[in-house]
């Protein structure tokens, strides 16, 4: 629709490092449409879907510098800039979504301090997970699992998460996983079930173990220069926008997995639920334990909270 | 040398001695700018073979941070020796125009050119360095690094293009820009 | 409109003369500013850097450095005696030999520019002794370097992979068949013209004692390439890290087979080469990458897709349309930028339309090459035609039947997706 008034649209620049068919492009879409519909065409959203920007990195540092205005981020963006929003992706720290949500919850007037320090403002969150591993040969239990080749993504707590666990986390692009794990240079990938059936793994790795290491939050971040030159209407506007499909992308999320389970065991992978997943939790509690200690007061706070809302 | 044919047949003048003397000190900066690079090539190389062994090995602890390390060495490495070569004209670039231009024009299209080349690296190095400050508040992924220091490279490396574009606008405005690849093949001492 | 302040920059800087990795930033830059897209200009030195920020992009640096290394240790000339040996029995056996060394080159090097200066300086001058006119001794070098990039390794395969998220070690295996088909054309075509030119009508006999003596110094040099297909196919390393396989394996044979490189200060100096060489290619990968968030920003990929797809949606008629729309840039930009330039957007549509990513790529790597030897601006041909000190319009003619095989080998490649897809489909199949 044209502007009311007749001036210019306000743009926002929303970066999206999934495809759009996800459950985070779809709500992202309808982000979109809601803001523009309910400020009759007064605020439009310009979305960037599928990474087209470029990483998860180069989306966090463009909020920051003010090429990018919004973008939903984890441990490969806004970790670099608080390195605390790391202990959610701490493995095996939760049971289900549910902890994690009020954990984030419980968190979020502390999250909104440390991240507005660092030039942003955290207006809500998506949720992903559980993450699972696709390997070539079967994981049914702690003992399958070690000496695996487990490719995770670039980044120093996957790595250390991986080791801890008695596997050896290789941090390659995930570009070459699919060959590596073709050719055996790697035995396992980790990712949702539907992060995993979308990247067609099933074909050369049939086996999906549901260890449901991680469930993690995507903070959904505004770069705080360009939040604060908003007039108090927008910003009740988006932040309406992001309350109404952020809860909705939970719903879905649960969803997609479902379906894409469904769909993997279609094409022949196997789905092996773990009986032993206390002893895997219990493996990697030396490792969650010494990556938390290096972190000051705010990160200590967290792991309190982490703790109240997560597995005892 | 090239350079010192066109130089004798234009008056000697301040300028000319000026850039004479910076070709002189040029060999300094390559030792160092180069002599980094080789070191920095060599680390990648080595930190890569040793990553592989290490997952090859299960008795060695893992050195997944080595990719990180070795893309940073690289990219440094490439960026320090941009600037040299600018100055030898090893970049490629289209020459239709530029083959078909007599020597006055030659110069005048050079001095144009150095002068729109400058503004990309002046904004590099200027933003450049306003991104080192921004983004140090960043780490990097896996071997918690400041991002400023890459940035800082980038910066730096800018700055010597930017120098090297001086340079060569002072030597187009003299008549005494060199085309073609200049000295690419004399050896680097390190 | 921007899209064509945009390109219209780029082409005007270009034709200026300045590098090419300057004109595409620079261009870029002036968007950013003339149509003001609202954003810091941090984000210039903040994409060059992203450009550039890549672990399996540093495959290039680490091939170009086993390649120079390679020529360091005197394995170019051991692929000439080899080739000599096996087809310098041939009427116009030079033309043979030329071509045929190609084809073993390309599995030790990772450039077809490498390899035409390489093979170039040597056979070049070889050839005018023996009575070749020099355009066509030019000619030949380049048309048959194409061979370069497609039979692995390859640095156009590790661009293109690295900004297209296509497996490099996939993309290597694809490229076998098809380099292999487009190395018998060439033969065949060589074979053609250099008898109706009537260059060497009495070649010297075939001998089997020489052969046996090429053999072992050519064996050692093959070992490279089949250390390289190795390492991919047992999944021992991904393409990165084979790329510094391939470095030490070129330092062995360097050390110690060869005894070529002796030394502290020669191997500087091939380290030095190298990075320059790097240097060259990855600056042009940096500035693209502010090129390519600009042309983002401007939804150029989304129009692209647009049009194509108003066209037709039958996957082959794009993909030729793909290709002609290459083989004509191809004429003004040289094959890396190119590569760089298009990869992405076109990986794109060929995923929206369902085009194999292996084939694809090889398709498109291939066409990009074809533009490395047609004039004006042509990387090989500057090269060739340099050592030979041929004008590039000498070439011309001498060209057509090596153009008429590589849009030959082209054809049979987009016919026969097998070709591209039958080896990395047997891996672990
Ligand atoms: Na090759
Ligand atoms: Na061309």
């Amino acid at each position: 629709g044209s502007p009311a008034g007749g001036e210019e649209p306000l743009v926002i620049r929303y970066g999206n490092i999934y495809p759009a068919s996800t459950t985070f492009g779809k709500a992202v879409d309808r982000m979109a449409e809601l803001v523009e519909e309910r400020s009759d065409g007064a605020v439009r959203m310009d979305v960037f879907h599928s990474g087209a920007l470029g990483s998860e990195q180069v989306h966090i540092e463009g909020v920051r510098e003010g090429s990018l205005e919004m973008a939903h981020t984890g441990t490969a963006g806004i970790a670099l800039f608080v390195p605390e929003t790391a202990l959610f992706e701490q493995w095996y720290a939760f049971d289900d979504l549910d902890q994690l949500a009020r954990a984030f919850d419980d968190a979020t007037p502390l999250l909104e301090r440390m991240y507005a320090d660092k030039g942003f403002t955290l207006l809500g969150t998506f949720y992903n997970g559980p993450r699972t591993l696709i390997s070539t040969s079967p994981i049914r239990s702690l003992d399958d699992v070690q000496g695996k080749q487990l490719r995770v993504p670039g980044s120093d707590l996957y790595v250390r998460m991986a080791n801890g666990l008695g596997a050896r986390g290789v941090s390659m692009p995930l570009g070459d996983a699919f060959t590596g794990l073709q050719t055996g240079t790697i035995d396992a990938l980790e990712g949702s079930p539907d992060d995993l059936r979308s990247g067609g793994y099933g074909s050369v790795a049939p086996y999906l173990t549901l260890d449901e290491h991680v469930y993690h939050p995507l903070s959904i971040v505004y770069g705080r220069d360009a939040w604060e030159a908003l007039a108090p209407e927008q910003r009740e506007l988006v932040q309406a926008a992001v309350d109404e499909v952020s809860a909705e992308q939970r719903a879905a999320l649960e969803q997609a997995n479902v379906d894409a389970l469904t769909e993997l065991e279609e094409d022949g992978v196997e789905i092996i639920e773990i009986t032993d997943r206390e002893a895997w939790a219990d493996r990697v509690a030396p490792t969650s334990a010494g990556f938390a200690q290096r972190f000051g007061p705010d990160g200590q706070r967290i792991v309190e909270i982490l703790d109240a809302a997560g597995r005892p | 040398m090239h350079d010192d044919d066109v130089a004798t047949a234009a008056p000697p003048g301040r300028a000319h001695l000026l850039i004479d003397r910076y070709h002189r000190i040029v060999p300094v900066l390559d030792r160092v700018t180069i002599g980094a690079a080789v070191a920095l090539v060599t680390t990648g190389v080595a930190v890569t073979a040793l990553a592989v062994a290490a997952r090859k090995i299960p008795a060695l602890p893992s050195m997944s941070w080595a990719s990180e390390l070795t893309t940073f060495c690289l990219v440094a490495a490439v960026l320090l020796v941009v600037p040299q070569g600018l100055r030898q004209n090893t970049q490629m670039a289209v020459t239709v125009l530029t083959d078909r231009l007599g020597d006055r024009g030659f110069q005048a299209l050079t001095a144009v050119n150095q002068v729109l080349s400058a503004c990309l690296f002046g904004v590099l190095a200027w933003f450049g360095t306003e991104t080192v400050l921004i983004q140090q508040a960043s780490h990097t992924p896996q071997l918690g690094l400041s991002m400023a220091v890459p940035y800082l490279v980038l910066a730096v490396a800018a700055a010597l293009m930017l120098l090297e574009t001086v340079v060569r606008f002072a030597e187009a405005l003299l008549g005494r820009a060199p085309r073609g690849p200049v000295g690419a093949d004399t050896p680097v001492e390190v | 409109m921007e899209m064509l302040l945009l390109f219209g920059l780029l082409i005007g800087f270009l034709v200026l003369g300045m590098p090419v990795a300057v004109a595409i930033g620079l261009s870029a830059l002036a968007v950013i500013v003339l149509a003001d897209l609202a954003v810091p200009l941090t984000l210039v030195p903040h994409q060059i850097f992203a450009g550039m920020n890549s672990y399996a992009l540093m495959a290039v640096p680490f091939f170009i450095l086993a390649g120079e290394m390679m020529n360091a240790s005197g394995v170019t000339q051991r692929i000439i005696r080899l080739a000599l040996a096996l087809v310098g029995h041939v009427r116009g056996s030079l033309a043979q030999v030329n071509t045929v060394g190609s084809i073993m080159m390309a599995g030790v090097s990772g450039s077809g520019a490498a390899d035409t200066a390489a093979l170039g300086s040597v056979l070049i001058p070889e050839m005018e002794k023996k009575g070749y006119d020099r355009a066509y001794s030019a000619a030949i070098t380049a048309a048959t370097a194409t061979v370069g990039p497609i039979i692995p390794p390859s640095v156009l395969f590790v661009v293109y992979g690295s900004l297209t998220n296509t497996s490099v070690g996939s993309l290597f295996l694809a490229g076998i068949l098809p380099g292999l088909v487009m190395g018998v054309i060439l033969m065949a075509v060589a074979y053609v013209t250099a008898r109706r030119r009537g260059f060497q009508q009495d070649p010297e006999p075939f001998s089997l004692a020489a052969l046996g003596g090429a053999a072992l110094g050519g064996l050692a040099a093959a070992l490279v390439p089949a250390i390289i297909v190795a390492a991919i196919l047992t999944g021992f390393a991904t393409a990165t890290e084979v790329g510094v396989v391939a470095v030490l394996v070129a330092l062995l044979l360097g050390l110690v087979a060869f005894g070529r490189l002796r030394g502290w200060r020669e191997l500087t100096g091939v380290v030095t080469a190298a990075t320059r060489t790097s240097a060259a290619i990855l600056f042009i990968i940096a500035t693209s990458g502010l090129f390519a968030n600009v042309l983002t920003r401007l939804r150029f990929q989304d129009s692209l897709l647009g049009a194509v797809s108003g066209i037709s949606t039958d996957p082959i008629v794009v993909l030729v349309l793909i290709v002609l729309a290459l083989l004509l840039f191809g004429m003004f930009i040289d094959v890396t930028p190119l590569l760089i330039m298009f990869a992405a957007p076109v990986a794109v549509i060929g995923g929206e339309l369902g085009l194999d990513p292996l084939h694809l790529g090889v398709v498109v790597v291939l066409t990009a090459t074809i533009g490395a030897v047609t004039p004006p601006v042509g990387g090989y041909l500057i090269i060739a035609g340099g050592i030979a000190r041929v004008p590039l319009t000498a070439m011309v003619r001498p060209l057509v039947p090596f153009w008429g095989a590589l849009v030959l080998s082209l054809a049979v490649l987009i016919s026969f997706p097998a070709l591209a897809t039958a080896i990395p489909s047997l891996v672990g199949g």
